[in-house]
C-alpha cells in the first residue's frame, strides 16, 4: 500500500514536472500565451506528489511496513518514534525524498510570489529550469534510487533500525532539512541565472530578483554546516567538529561560492560590473551542491558521513555534467553581452575589497575542492595512493581566513569609488587599537602561537569595525540600524568573528588525556576533576543495550559516557558525554568499560576552551541573515532598482521602498 | 616632517606594540611535549588504514589502537617524529594524511598558489586596464541619449 | 519590453561580426569570456573523467597490493601456542603460507576449514606448510579451541611487531612466501584451498620455468577471497571504529 502510494506520487511528480517544462518550453518558444500561463500551475501537483510521497515513506517507517525494502533496511520496531520520523533521511534513497520535498516546495513559493509576472520570458524560463531540476530528482526516485522498493519473497518481520549513529542524538532532525533547505535554496537563483542567459536580459534585474533568496539559501546553508558540526562534536567521539572530511568539503564548497556571490552582487548593483564574474559564482554554487551530492553517494571518497554506496554515482555525475555544459554554453553563447561597462577607480574602496574577497574566496574554494578530489587524480595518474587531510587543510588555509578576516575589518569602512589614507586612517583607529589592545592582552595572559594570536587580534580588528558601523547606524535611525543588508551584514560579520576566534581557541588550546580509573579515583587536566563513580552494565534503554560509566565532573554533576550495543546489531557505538560551559568543554569517553564492575575503566577527556561560541555564533549569524533580509530603507531613491514605472512616477515610498521599488521597475516590462 | 609624525605617530607606535607582542607570543615556547602530546600530534596526521576517513588518533579500530601503542613505544625509545611516521607510512601506504611534496603531490601543494597568483596577477592588470581606460569623453550625443533615457 | 541599461549601438564590422561601436574596445575582448568558458569546460571534464572513473572507496582498500611483494620476507618469531618457539625462517626452502588471524574474528574463524584442506593436501609432499601469527590475541584458550575444532595443526606464534613489518591491517591476510623467502602473493580476506592451489601451481610452473630465482610478478592478488571482500572492514570484531 506505501509502496503503491509512493511509486505513484512519484511518478506523478515526474510527470508532472517534464509536462510542466514542457508547456512552459511550447509557451516560450512558440510565444503561445496560454501555455505559459498554464505551465506553471504544474508546480502543484509536482508538490502534492512529493508530499504525498513523503508522507507514504513515513507512514511505511511509523507502521513497522517491512514490505518496503527501505524500511526493512533503516527501520524496526525498537526504534523510537522520533528516529523513525528522521529514518526517511537517514539513507540515501529517503534522502532524495527529503531533497525533492523541499525542492517542490521552494517551486511552489516561487511560482507564487511571481505569479503576477507570469508573462516575463525571464520567470517563465526560470520555472522552467526549476522544473527540470525537479524531473532530475524525482526520476532518480523511479529509477536509480527508488525509495519504493518491496522486498522480494519473504517479508522480514523486523529491522535494525537507522546506523546507529544516525539515532542517538535528537540533531538528526535538524541538520539533514537545514542542510537541504540551504542546497536546494541555490536551486532558484541558479535558475534565474540561467534564464537570464536564455533571455539575453543579463543587467541587474535577475540579481534583484533573487538576492533575498540567495541570503534565506545561505543562512539554511550556514546553519546547516554548523549543526552538522555540532552533531559530528556530540555523537562521533573524537572531540573535534571539523575534520576537513570529503562530505564537510562537500557542503563547504557552495557555502564558499556563495558567501563570494553575496559580497561581489553587491558591486554588480550599485557598478554595473562583474556581471560574468557574478553569474559564474552562481552557477558554480548549485554546480557545487549537485557535485556534493555526487561525492556523498557515490562512495568514491571514503568518509564518516557518507551514505552507503549505490548505483546512484553515474547519474548524479552526468547531470554534474550536463549542469556545466549548458551553463558553459550558454555564458559562451552570450558573452558579448556580459561586458560590463563600468570599472573600478581605484583598488583602495568598497570594491576593491570585495574583488579582494571574491579572489580569496575563489581560492579557498579551489584549495577545498583540489585537497577533496586530489587522491583520485593521483590514483588515475599514477596508481599513487595519496591522502589528503587535516595537515594539508589547515595550512593551506590559514593564510586565506587571515587575509579574509583582514578584509572584514576594512571594507565595511571603505568608501565606494575611492578611499583616502586620511579617510581610513581616521575610520579604522578604534577597531585597530581595539585589535592591539587584544593581542598585547592576550600575550599577557599566557596565550602563545602566531596563529591563535593573529586570529584574535584580527578577529577583533573586524568586530570592532563592524561594531562601528552598527553604533553608527543606530546613531543614525534608532532600532532600524540593526535592520536592513548592510547592518544586517555586519551582525553577521561578528557571528563568524566569534566563530573564526572559537575555531582558533579549540585548534590551539585543547587539553587530551586517557586515564585508567579505579572507582572513586579522580584524574585532573587543565583544571577540570573527573572522578570515576562505577560503572552500570546492561543498561536497556528503546533501541540499544548501554553500558555506562558514572563519572562526576568537577565535583559537581555526574555524567554517563557509554558504549552501546543496537538492538539492530552491527558493532558498537560509544557516546560521550560533554560539559558545556562558556569558558571550556569538557568531553569525556568511555575507551575501555570493565569487564567486571569493579574493575578499573579507562576514561578518556578532552577539555576544549570556547567550543560553545562556535554555537553561539552561529546563531548570530542566523540573526544577523534574518535582520539583513528585513527590508530596509532605501537611502538612495536614484539607484538603479528604483527606476521610473511606465506611467512617469517614481516608486520611491518610505518604508516599503525596497520591495515595491524593484516590482516597480520590472512591472513596467509587463506592458508589451 | 613634522606633520607626517604627527599624523602617523599613533600608527607608527601601534604598529611596533603589535609586531613586538606578535614577536613575544608566537616565539615563547610551551615547554617540551609530552608523551602523550607527541604521540597525538604523530597519530593526527596518520589516516586508519581500515576505517572510513577517520585518524589514527581518533579511530578506536583494532589496527589504530596498535599503531597507537606502536607510536608510543617509539617515542618513549626516544626515536623523532619523523622516524616514527616514515616507519608507520612505509609499512601502510597512503596513511600519511599530508601529501608528499614531490612526485604527483607537488601538484597539491603548487597548483593552489600557482592559480593564486595568476589571478590576482590578473586582477592586477584588469585594474591596469581600467585605469588607462578611463579618458572617455562625453560627448553631446552621449548627453542627449541618457536625457531620452530618462524621460522614458 | 524595457531594459533598465539601454544596449550600446551594434555596428557590423566587415566581416559581418558584431561589435559595440563607441568606445573602440579591440575585439579579441569579446573572446576572454570564451575562453575562459572553454577552460573551464576542459577542467570540468578531467574532473568528471576522475571521477567517472574512480574506484570506489571500499574497492580500493580490498584490492591487496603489498609493499613486501618481490622483497625478502621480515623475519616472525616468538612463543608457540603449543610450548616453546619457532620462527619463519625455520620454514626456508618450502613455500609457506603466512596467515595472520585471530580467535575473535569471524571469518578467521570460517577460513579455518580451507586451511585445513590445504595442509592435508601438501603434508604428504611436504613443499608447502602453514605458518600461523596471531593478531592481537592475547589469550591461548580460545585459539586452542579454535584448532582443537578445525583440527589445524601448524606453528601459531605471537609476535607482536609482526603486524607493522607486514602491514596487516586486520585479520585474515595471509601471504604466501617462496622457498628463498621472499613474498610473492599479498591475499586480503579468506582463503579458500582451491584458489590457493591454484595460485601455488601457478606459482611453481614460473619458478620452474625462469632459470633464476627472480620473484614472479604474481602480484597483487584480487582473486577469490577478496570478493568476500568486505570481509576485512566489515567485521565485525567489536571496536572496529
Amino acid at each position: 500500500m506505501n509502496a503503491t502510494i509512493g511509486t505513484v506520487a512519484v511518478w506523478v511528480g515526474l510527470l508532472a514536472s517534464l509536462a510542466g517544462a514542457g508547456t512552459l518550453a511550447y509557451g516560450l518558444l512558440a510565444d503561445h500565451v496560454i501555455s505559459l500561463r498554464a505551465g506553471r500551475s504544474f508546480a502543484w501537483p509536482m508538490a502534492a506528489a512529493a508530499v504525498f510521497a513523503a508522507l507514504a515513506m513515513e507512514r511505511g517507517l511509523l507502521t513497522n511496513d517491512f514490505s518496503l525494502k527501505y524500511v526493512a533496511a533503516n527501520g524496526g520496531r525498537a526504534t523510537p518514534t522520533f528516529f523513525k520520523i528522521t529514518g526517511m533521511w537517514s539513507a540515501l534513497e529517503g534522502s532524495i525524498i527529503l531533497w525533492t520535498l523541499i525542492l517542490t516546495g521552494y517551486i511552489v513559493v516561487m511560482v507564487v510570489k511571481y505569479r503576477d509576472r507570469w508573462n516575463d520570458p525571464l520567470v517563465g524560463w526560470a520555472t522552467l529550469v526549476t522544473f527540470v531540476v525537479a524531473a532530475f530528482f524525482f526520476y532518480l526516485m523511479v529509477a536509480p534510487a527508488n525509495p519504493f522498493h518491496t522486498s522480494s519473497g519473504a517479508v522480514p518481520t523486523d529491522g535494525p533500525g537507522p546506523n546507529p549513529l544516525l539515532q542517538n542524538h535528537p540533531l538528526v532532525a535538524f541538520h539533514p532539512p537545514m542542510l537541504y533547505l540551504g542546497f536546494v535554496g541555490f536551486t532558484i537563483p541558479f535558475a534565474f541565472a540561467v534564464a537570464s542567459l536564455i533571455t539575453g536580459r543579463v543587467g541587474e534585474g535577475w540579481l534583484v530578483e533573487t538576492r533575498r533568496w540567495t541570503l534565506f539559501a545561505w543562512g539554511f546553508l550556514t546553519i546547516g554546516i554548523l549543526l552538522g558540526a555540532w552533531w559530528s562534536y556530540q555523537v562521533l567521539g573524537w572531540g573535534g567538529y571539523w575534520a576537513w572530511d570529503p562530505v564537510e568539503n562537500a557542503s563547504f564548497l557552495p557555502w564558499l561560492t556563495g558567501t563570494a556571490y553575496l559580497h561581489s552582487v553587491m558591486v554588480q548593483e550599485r557598478r554595473g560590473m562583474l556581471r560574468l564574474w557574478n553569474l559564474s559564482l552562481v552557477l558554480a554554487t548549485f554546480s557545487l551542491t549537485i557535485l556534493g551530492t555526487f561525492l556523498t553517494r557515490s562512495g568514491v571518497l571514503e568518509s564518516v558521513h557518507a551514505f552507503s554506496t549505490s548505483s546512484i554515482g553515474p547519474t548524479l555525475l552526468s547531470f554534474f555534467g550536463l549542469v556545466v555544459a549548458v551553463t558553459v554554453g550558454l555564458i559562451a553563447w552570450r558573452g558579448e553581452r556580459l561586458r560590463s561597462p563600468g570599472s573600478i577607480d581605484s583598488p583602495v574602496s568598497r570594491e576593491g575589497a570585495f574583488l579582494a574577497n571574491n579572489l580569496l574566496f575563489a581560492a579557498f574554494a579551489f584549495v577545498v575542492l583540489l585537497g577533496t578530489v586530489f587522491p583520485l587524480i593521483a590514483e588515475a595518474i599514477n596508481n599513487d595512493k595519496i591522502s589528503v587531510g587535516s595537515p594539508y587543510f589547515d595550512r593551506m588555509t590559514m593564510p586565506i581566513v587571515v587575509a579574509l578576516l583582514f578584509l572584514m575589518a576594512i571594507a565595511p569602512v571603505l568608501p565606494w569609488r575611492k578611499a583616502s589614507a586620511e579617510l581610513l586612517r581616521h575610520r579604522v583607529r578604534w577597531p585597530a587599537l581595539l585589535a592591539v589592545a587584544t593581542i598585547v592582552a592576550c600575550v599577557a595572559f599566557g596565550v602563545r602561537g602566531l596563529n591563535p594570536l593573529l586570529t584574535f587580534g584580527l578577529g577583533a580588528f573586524a568586530a570592532g569595525s563592524a561594531g562601528r558601523q552598527l553604533v553608527l547606524a543606530t546613531r543614525r535611525q534608532g532600532m532600524r540600524g540593526f535592520v536592513g543588508r548592510a547592518n544586517g551584514g555586519m551582525i553577521v560579520h561578528l557571528g563568524v568573528v566569534v566563530i573564526a576566534v572559537a575555531f582558533a581557541a579549540t585548534h590551539s588550546f585543547a587539553h587530551r588525556t586517557e586515564v585508567t580509573l579505579r572507582v572513586g579515583e579522580s584524574d585532573t587536566l587543565a583544571g577540570h576533576t573527573i572522578t570515576y563513580l562505577g560503572i552500570d552494565t546492561n543498561v536497556h534503554h528503546a533501541n540499544r543495550i548501554a553500558t555506562e560509566a558514572r563519572v562526576r565532573i568537577d565535583n559537581g554533576k555526574v555524567y554517563r559516557p557509554a558504549i552501546s550495543q543496537y538492538v539492530g546489531g552491527g558493532s558498537t557505538v560509544g557516546t560521550p558525554s560533554v560539559r558545556s560551559t562558556l569558558r571550556d568543554d569538557v568531553y569525556i569517553t568511555l575507551v575501555d568499560a570493565p569487564t567486571k564492575p569493579g574493575d578499573p575503566a579507562t576514561i578518556g577527556m578532552i577539555v576544549q576552551p570556547l567550543i560553545i561560541w562556535l554555537w553561539i555564533g552561529g546563531g548570530i549569524v542566523a540573526v544577523g541573515t534574518a535582520l539583513a533580509a528585513w527590508p530596509g530603507r532605501r537611502r538612495n531613491p536614484i539607484a538603479p532598482v528604483s527606476a521610473p514605472l511606465a506611467d512617469g512616477s517614481t516608486a520611491r515610498s518610505e518604508g516599503r521602498a525596497a520591495p515595491g521599488a524593484r516590482t516597480g521597475a520590472i512591472t513596467a516590462g509587463t506592458s508589451r | 616632517m613634522q606633520t607626517f609624525l604627527r599624523r602617523w605617530l599613533l600608527w607608527l607606535v601601534l604598529a611596533v606594540v603589535l609586531v613586538g607582542a606578535l614577536v613575544i607570543g608566537a616565539t615563547r615556547t610551551s615547554g617540551r611535549p609530552t608523551t602523550q602530546q607527541r604521540v597525538r600530534h604523530i597519530t593526527s596526521q596518520l589516516r586508519c588504514p581500515v576505517c572510513d576517513g577517520e585518524t589514527v588518533a581518533e579511530s578506536n579500530a583494532t589496527i589504530s589502537q596498535d599503531i597507537r601503542t606502536l607510536v608510543q613505544q617509539r617515542v618513549e625509545q626516544g626515536q623523532s617524529d619523523g622516524q616514527i611516521t616514515s616507519y608507520v607510512v612505509h609499512q601502510f601506504p597512503g596513511t600519511l594524511l599530508t601529501p608528499p611534496a614531490s612526485g604527483v603531490g607537488i601538484i597539491v601543494w603548487a597548483l593552489p598558489v600557482v592559480a593564486f597568483v595568476a589571478a590576482a596577477a590578473g586582477l592586477g592588470f584588469t585594474f591596469v586596464r581600467w585605469r588607462s581606460r578611463a579618458g572617455v569623453e562625453v560627448t553631446d550625443a552621449d548627453r542627449a541619449l541618457v536625457e531620452e533615457a530618462l524621460r522614458r | 519590453m524595457t531594459t533598465t541599461v539601454p544596449e550600446p549601438p551594434v555596428v557590423a564590422g566587415p566581416d559581418g561580426r558584431s561589435r559595440p561601436g563607441a568606445d573602440g574596445v579591440p575585439r579579441r575582448r569579446l573572446r576572454l569570456p570564451l575562453i575562459i568558458a572553454g577552460a573551464v569546460a576542459v577542467v570540468v571534464a578531467l574532473l568528471v573523467a576522475v571521477l567517472a572513473t574512480s574506484k570506489s572507496a571500499t574497492q580500493v582498500e580490498d584490492e591487496a597490493s603489498s609493499v613486501l611483494i618481490g622483497k625478502t620476507a621480515p623475519a616472525i618469531s616468538g612463543p608457540l601456542v603449543s610450548g616453546g618457539a619457532a620462527s619463519l625462517a625455520d620454514d626456508r626452502g618450502k613455500w609457506v603460507l603466512v596467515n595472520f588471524f585471530a580467535s575473535w574474528c569471524v571469518p578467521c574463524q570460517q577460513e579455518q576449514g580451507e586451511l585445513v584442506s590445504f595442509q592435508d593436501r601438501h603434508t604428504s609432499s611436504g613443499d608447502a606448510v602453514i605458518f600461523g601469527v596471531r593478531f592481537d590475541d592475547p589469550d591461548v584458550g580460545p585459539i586452542r579451541a579454535l584448532m582443537d575444532r578445525s583440527g589445524g595443526h601448524w606453528p601459531i606464534v605471537d609476535d607482536s611487531n609482526a603486524k607493522f613489518d607486514w602491514g596487516v591491517t586486520g585479520p585474515p591476510e595471509s601471504f604466501i612466501v617462496d622457498p628463498d623467502g621472499v613474498v610473492v602473493v599479498h591475499i586480503v580476506g579468506q582463503v579458500n584451498a582451491n584458489q590457493l592451489d591454484a595460485l601455488l601451481g601457478r606459482l611453481e610452473a614460473l619458478r620452474g620455468g625462469a632459470s633464476s630465482a627472480g620473484p614472479t610478478t604474481a602480484g597483487p592478488t584480487t582473486a577469490g577471497p577478496t570478493t568476500a571482500g568486505p570481509t576485512t572492514a566489515g567485521p565485525t570484531t567489536a571496536g572496529d571504529g
